[in-house]
């Protein structure tokens, strides 16, 4: 092994495409993958995530484009030459053999003594807390113990890029919070450079250093977690990941923006001073940067607004408003109201003021 | 992004670096290619030109089909396999339909035993029941005569009943049975497919039965019949052994093309005829792909198994409908038991062995029976190996993606073929010392086989490779699709993998297979009858020349031989498969 130096990273790839007849599944992706870090691939259904991590692992052949792992060109080569381990969202553990065999399987192949095979196993074995479960079957085990003797499996062969396609989407959704973390402490342990693929933005966001989020077979964007929350580059990562409101409008000058209805004007961050007036933009902000005012203070970006339906979630409620309309032309705004500062109660109807902070507004170009 | 300096760089311009796996891979693809090429496809091609070529090999065109319709004798023969093939069709599928009606849809008792029954047939050569129905229906049958005239004697008065079973009536009798459990299975299986969901719906909305039958089981099962109609078709439009035994003067294509080359050596004609056979099949073929491609669709649904509840006239109904076929099925087999270990039939009816002592009669004798034996084995051994190893290359593999196609449909063709089509097409391409292509001659490779037992087991493979493969497909398809991708990325070779974890889980389809070819070698007639060498006689052929010579008794007795070995094998199977299951697919059990 070659020490890797910190100005190269582990895995790069560089605009790959892949064509499925017709279908365009990816078209120009390049991406870096630094050494230890754990990247989660973000995408609607379709947007190619697995397309791209089969590539990743020479499973399937880019159309264009190059791999690069480890400062070598694996672009062509078989997966069986390459330097990965893989769970598949359906684990694929072998059936007949016992849960010992399936963790040993690629160890044996190497034909390591068998002694040094057995302590493998168990050291895997203690590793994802199965521990006991050597002789057993894999139809004996439950789901969550499947999951984590396929991790174990990949893991035996300490593999230099681990590859995970939706590890955790056959799993009840108790047991896929509590092996989030599990999953995450253990790549963290281990160091192991990890592409997680997923649909599930919860799971990106709590589990990730950094998500690509993809859209139609392109990168939309790559960031840290909250990098990627808190300043989604385009209205489909923001809508993506996590909920967001958008409002219609139109700049108006440098930083005023004005929304299409109600006649609510708008201070927007600088970043949005390269606009042109009369350019048609989106304002987006997340329902929980949306601050309910009690007492009209006499602040910018102060709208009125109505409540339309209240939404019980147990820790607080979420709000649906409405912004005081004109010539029949309403526009939905959610917000969240916690319990303990309910000084007055809201129900459908109350009027409500809300301030949107200037620094919580996010402005997109509406695409011509 | 800051990777844009990167010139793009299209993969396909590198050259191609197989690793040994791969090698080994590609070697393999094409071997099972070739294998199919020499079995399946270039047999074909002189069969197709010696069709179109006179007796001394010139080119003579489309001569021979004029001549074939010009022949009176001849010409009538493909409107008599048409008109019975057609009616037996019918009939076969009808009581099926019944049978299989009886068998998934009511809570009739008895159910495993009218099945195992049913399925008789499958485990006799077709000329056997062609036998069973002379010793009832014939000159001197147990019908014919009114029970050897015990039925005069007791009542009084004629009771024998001569149904005219020289025929179209014998060769329609006959294949209906070797027809009907061809049928059964297939009705059976689209039967157990039905969504229970749907019965329980038309129930919740008060549907009367009959419009319940018309709106659900019909339209359901619909598939499953169109497929069993082109399946009993093909059967029984090619069959031979029937026709052999029953048909009379009655001529059909299949014993036409028998005539014109055992007896006349007229491999012209015989080819000529052999295209005709093959027409309505290659169209029931084609057809039957097209409309199974529509059922793929809707079976993708996931359907409840639907449980038929107890109704008491509908049970007895049923058991007396089965019971009256099973009867009929067991007669017709019984007989040809019964009539191998009496002294002369119908006059003296003391139990003997004697005409199991093959030496007085001709055919081969008991060498053709262990002959037989051997070639099943074979079959069932080298055919369960080379379906189950093509089809896993054909399905699980990644590479040369054309070529396996091209395997695939291959692999589709036999399904279409009627064994004396490729017993015909075997000798034009194994026995001549040359080929002639385009007017060159080459020396034939493959002349070594002809006469031989290898050309016998090739045959056998070829002509019931279709259903083989599938069954080896299903089995494959059934496994998950990254198990070869999990070992890739574990560094362990595929055909490691293939050892360990694929041939493991699917054992119970490969025994399936290796007995699905012992029992149909051990029946087969149509494709070894032109094939067998003089020193390499086998029991189905034996029993042609037998019951040809006037020995039907010895006919008879070889016939007895061949049922209870196909069906003392299958048993056997059933054993062992039961002891191996429990032995190999232990991990299929929950422990709790
Ligand atoms: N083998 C294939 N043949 C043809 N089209 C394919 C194939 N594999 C993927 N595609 C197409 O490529 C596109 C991307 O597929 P991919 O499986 O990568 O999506 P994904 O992001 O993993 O989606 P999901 O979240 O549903 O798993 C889809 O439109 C899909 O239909
Ligand atoms: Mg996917």
């Amino acid at each position: 092994m070659t020490p890797m130096t910190h100005a190269s990273p582990y895995l790069q790839i560089r605009h790959i495409s892949k064509c499925f007849g017709k279908v365009a599944a990816l078209d120009d992706v390049s991406l870096d993958v630094r050494e230890g870090e754990f990247l989660f691939l973000l995408g609607p259904s379709g947007c190619g995530k697995t397309t791209l991590l089969r590539i990743i692992a020479g499973l399937e052949t880019p159309s264009a484009g190059q791999v690069i792992q480890a400062g070598v060109d694996v672009t062509r080569l078989p997966p069986s030459q390459r330097d990965f381990g893989i769970v598949f969202q359906s684990y694929a553990l072998f059936p007949n053999l016992t849960v010992a065999q399936n963790i040993a399987y690629g160890l044996e192949n190497q034909r390591l003594p068998r002694l040094q095979v057995q302590m493998r196993v168990a050291e895997m074995l203690q590793l994802v807390g199965l521990t006991g479960y050597e002789a057993r079957y894999p139809a004996q085990l439950s789901g969550g113990q499947q999951q984590r003797v396929a991790l174990a499996r990949a893991l035996a062969i300490s593999p230099g890029l681990l590859l995970l396609d939706e590890p955790l989407s056959a799993l009840d959704a108790r047991v896929r919070s509590r092996l989030r973390l599990e999953v995450a402490a253990l790549q963290r342990r281990l160091g192991v450079t990890t592409i997680m693929v997923t649909h599930d933005q919860e799971e990106a966001l709590t589990m990730a250093d950094r998500i690509v989020v993809m859209d139609h077979g392109r990168i939309a964007q790559i960031g840290a977690p909250r990098e990627i929350y808190r300043a989604p580059a385009t209205p489909f990562v923001a809508d993506f990941v996590g909920l967001m409101n958008f409002l219609p409008g139109v700049m108006v000058e440098g930083r005023v923006a004005q929304v299409r209805c109600g006649g609510v004007t708008l201070q927007v961050p600088a970043d949005a001073q390269g606009l042109p007036p009369g350019r048609e933009v989106t304002v987006a902000i997340r329902p929980e940067d949306v601050r309910i005012l009690r007492n009209g203070l006499d602040m910018v970006n102060v709208v009125e607004t109505r409540v339309h339906e209240v939404e019980f979630l147990g820790p607080f409620q979420r709000l649906h408003l409405e912004l005081a309309h004109q010539a029949g032309c309403r526009l939905g705004l959610t917000a969240y109201l916690e319990p303990d500062r309910q000084a007055r109660p809201v129900y459908k109807g109350t009027e409500l003021t809300v301030h949107l902070p200037v620094e919580a507004l996010r402005v997109y170009p509406v695409a011509t | 992004m800051t990777t844009t300096a990167y010139p793009r760089v299209q993969p396909w311009r590198f050259a191609h670096h197989w690793t040994r796996e791969q090698w080994l891979q590609h070697i393999l693809i094409g071997l099972v290619t070739l294998w199919l090429l020499i079995g399946v496809v270039l047999p074909l091609a002189p069969l197709v030109s010696r069709s179109l070529s006179d007796a001394n090999g010139q080119l003579a065109g489309a001569a021979n089909f004029v001549r074939y319709f010009r022949t009176p004798g001849l010409a009538w023969s493909f409107g008599n396999s048409l008109l019975v093939a057609g009616v037996s069709t019918v009939l076969a599928v009808a009581l099926a339909f019944g049978y299989a009606y009886a068998l998934t849809r009511t809570a009739m008792p008895g159910k495993g035993f009218f099945r195992a029954v049913a399925m008789l047939p499958l485990y006799a050569p077709t000329m056997a029941i062609g036998i069973g129905l002379v010793y009832l229906f014939g000159k001197k049958g147990l019908v014919t005569t009114g029970f050897l005239g015990l039925g005069e004697r007791w009542l009084g008065t004629a009771v024998g009943w001569d149904i005219g079973l020289y025929g179209p009536v014998g060769i329609i009798l006959g294949e209906l049975l070797y027809c009907f459990p061809q049928a059964l299975v297939i009705l059976v299986v689209a039967a157990s497919l039905a969504d229970a969901r749907l019965y329980e719906a038309s129930h919740a909305l008060r549907a009367r039965p009959l419009r319940t039958f018309w709106t659900v089981t019909l339209p359901t099962l619909r598939y499953g019949l169109i497929s069993a109609i082109f399946v009993c078709f093909t059967l029984a439009f090619t069959d031979f052994g029937v026709a052999k035994v029953v048909g009379g003067n009655f001529n059909v294509l299949a014993t036409d093309i028998y005539k014109q080359v055992i007896g006349q050596q007229n491999f012209s004609m015989g080819a000529t005829i052999s295209l005709l056979l093959l027409t309505p099949t290659v169209i029931a073929f084609v057809l039957d792909r097209l409309v199974q491609q529509r059922q793929a669709a809707a079976l993708t649904m996931r359907a409840t198994p639907y449980q038929p509840k107890p109704s008491r006239r509908a049970d007895v109904l049923a058991t007396a409908y089965c019971a009256l076929i099973a009867a009929a099925i067991l007669i017709v087999i019984g007989t040809v038991f019964y009539a191998a270990v009496v002294n002369i039939w119908p006059y003296n009816l003391q139990f003997t062995l004697r005409h199991f002592d093959f030496r007085a009669v001709g055919g081969g004798g008991a060498a053709a029976f262990w002959n037989s034996v051997r070639m099943s084995l074979y079959t069932a051994l080298i055919g369960a190996a080379v379906t189950f190893v093509s089809a896993y290359l054909i399905e699980k593999t990644k590479s040369l993606r054309l070529v396996r196609s091209a395997a695939y449909f291959f692999s589709m063709i036999p399904m279409a073929l009627p064994g004396l089509v490729i017993g015909l097409a075997y000798i034009f391409f194994f026995n001549p010392r040359q080929w002639v292509i385009a007017g060159l001659a080459v020396p034939n490779p493959l002349n070594f086989l002809y006469g031989t037992m290898a050309i016998l087991v090739l045959a056998n493979i070829v002509h019931f490779y279709t259903v083989s493969f599938m069954t080896a497909t299903t089995a494959l398809k059934q496994l998950d699709a990254e198990f070869e991708a999990v070992s890739a990325s574990l560094r362990v070779p595929f055909y490691r993998t293939f050892w360990r974890i694929t041939v493991p889980l699917c054992v119970p389809a490969i025994l399936e297979i290796a007995i699905y070819y012992f029992v149909n070698a051990m029946v087969t007639v149509s494709a070894v009858i032109f094939l067998y060498a003089p020193s390499l006689r086998l029991a189905s052929v034996a029993i042609v020349n037998m019951e040809d010579a006037g020995d039907t008794a010895a006919a008879a007795a070889m016939s007895a031989l061949v049922i209870l070995t196909s069906v003392g094998v299958r048993l056997l199977y059933e054993v062992v498969a039961r002891q191996l299951n429990q032995r190999t697919q232990r991990w299929r059990v929950r422990e709790t």
